[in-house]
């Protein structure tokens, strides 16, 4: 039992980060009108900025969450106008061919030039390895709990955007159709800009939370 | 008095690549009018409407909405000046509520739009009946009362309704022409692209009639109902 428990929390927080990869990668495709191929890459950067301004800061935890959180959102950011004219035309395959490559060059770059390409590791004091609660041998460590309260926290941030706010309902409209929400006065590149940013967020988020649970990221992540 | 000019367009040109969609097309809505545009399908009534919203690319021509040139302006600041399309087709978002469906069509909307919901929850009842309902799951009647309604959130100067009536019954159409009137004798400016000719002029003032992708002929709708070249040109032939 509990070593049930146990494996049940590890599974929660796990799955906690890739319900909030794959939020932020709907949003992409949705809003975004592309197939996002380098989202995972983004998020995999984010964890090295993570790691890179901790290491300069001396284990700044604040350092590397921020660094992390940034960066996934302005890496999102700048990759907006790369696919801009190809959501404009609809061009799907194009946007398909365009994401991967951009895919491609990204792991290139952490393998070549991140860290001489060897495989980082996060600091402890990110990783929350230590047990919070116990109950006989069976722990729930720190990091898992801050997984878990995080993901929750993120999530109703981001439902509460969607279903209560004018810009989540611009969202909504044009991942439902495109033409009626420019129709409504919705704008539509402004929009599409803001679907990059938070997925961008989300993308930061899970990379300090995969972080925490993995422990170490390289380009073959 | 004369009545002050909403919106003129002054000899419009619009290509769709090789296709001339719309040649020379000059038009006028005077404050408080029902004007309709009538004429056969591809007759370039809705591509006259798409454009003024700034959907399609002007290739040469001025629009001027209240006295403004918004020949190149983005759709979003066209809207928010006061223009809304209520579309072919509805263009509701039948995955959202017909509540959300509604405040979406306050997007640029500043004051308070629970005043435009106590005027709309007036004019069609029905809707605050459904207001939790998904939009998809209304009727066709009632999805066409939402896309109209969903218009007025804006509290426009100028509403374009673009083939109205399409796909709706007949005891439905002649409730929708019913609300046209009612609207415009609540104030609205109407502009009307219809191809359901006779009934879309009997409730407008004026009318222009379109050929292929050009006005062929104008004027007073009691007039124009009584034409014989009105037909002619609904169909598709030419009026000279």
């Amino acid at each position: 039992m509990e070593i049930f428990i146990a494996q049940l929390i590890n599974a929660i927080a796990l799955g906690s980060i890739y319900a909030l990869l794959v939020t932020g990668f709907n949003l992409l495709v949705v809003v975004g009108g592309i197939f996002p191929f380098a989202y995972s890459h983004i998020v995999v950067l984010s964890m090295y900025m993570c790691w890179f301004a901790m290491k300069v800061t001396g284990n700044s935890l604040l350092a590397g969450i921020l660094a992390g959180v940034f960066s996934g959102t302005i890496f999102s950011f700048i990759t907006e106008p790369i696919f801009r004219p190809l959501a404009k035309r609809q061009a799907q395959l194009g946007s398909f061919i365009v994401a991967m490559a951009l895919a491609l060059i990204l792991t290139e770059v952490m393998a070549q030039k991140l860290n001489m390409g060897i495989v980082i590791s996060i600091p402890q004091n990110l990783q929350g390895k230590e047990a919070l609660i116990k109950f006989g041998a069976a722990t729930i460590t720190a990091g898992q709990i801050a997984t878990i309260l995080g993901s929750i926290a993120s999530f109703l941030g981001f439902f509460y955007l969607l279903y209560r706010t004018k810009q989540g309902r611009a969202f909504r409209a044009m991942g439902q159709s495109p033409f009626s929400a420019r129709l409504l006065g919705i704008p539509i590149v402004r929009t599409r800009i803001y679907s990059y940013i938070i997925a961008g967020l989300m993308g930061g988020i899970s990379a300090i939370f995969l972080a925490m649970a993995i422990g170490t990221a390289s380009s073959s992540h | 008095m004369a009545k002050s000019n909403v919106l003129k367009v002054e000899d419009l040109h619009v290509s769709y690549g090789p296709i001339k969609a719309l040649r020379g097309v000059s038009i006028e809505v005077n404050e408080g009018e029902i004007v309709v545009l009538i004429g056969a399908n591809g007759a370039g009534k809705t591509t006259l409407v798409e454009t003024i919203l700034g959907i399609t690319h002007v290739s040469a021509g001025r629009i001027h909405f209240m006295g403004e040139d918004i020949t190149h302006k983005k759709t979003e600041h066209i809207v928010a000046s006061g223009i809304c399309l209520i579309p072919e087709g509805r263009g509701i978002l039948p995955l959202m509520s017909v509540m959300e469906n509604l405040l979406l069509g306050a997007h640029h909307f500043k004051g308070d739009p629970s005043e435009n919901l106590k005027l709309i929850y007036s004019l069609f009842p029905v809707l605050k009946e459904r207001t939790n309902q998904m939009a998809g799951t209304l009727s066709g009647g009632e999805q066409q009362m939402l896309s109209v309604a969903r218009g007025l959130m804006s509290a426009p100067k100028l509403m374009m309704l673009d083939e109205p009536s399409l796909g709706l019954a007949p005891t439905i159409v002649k409730e929708l022409f019913r609300r046209i009137i009612d609207l415009n004798r609540a104030g609205y400016t109407i502009l009307l692209s219809e191809q359901n000719a006779r009934q879309a002029l009997q409730c407008a003032h004026r009318g222009y009639v379109f050929g292929t992708g050009e006005i062929v002929l104008s004027g007073n709708a009691q007039k124009l109902v009584s034409s014989s070249k009105v037909q002619q040109a609904y169909l598709g032939g030419s009026c000279e």
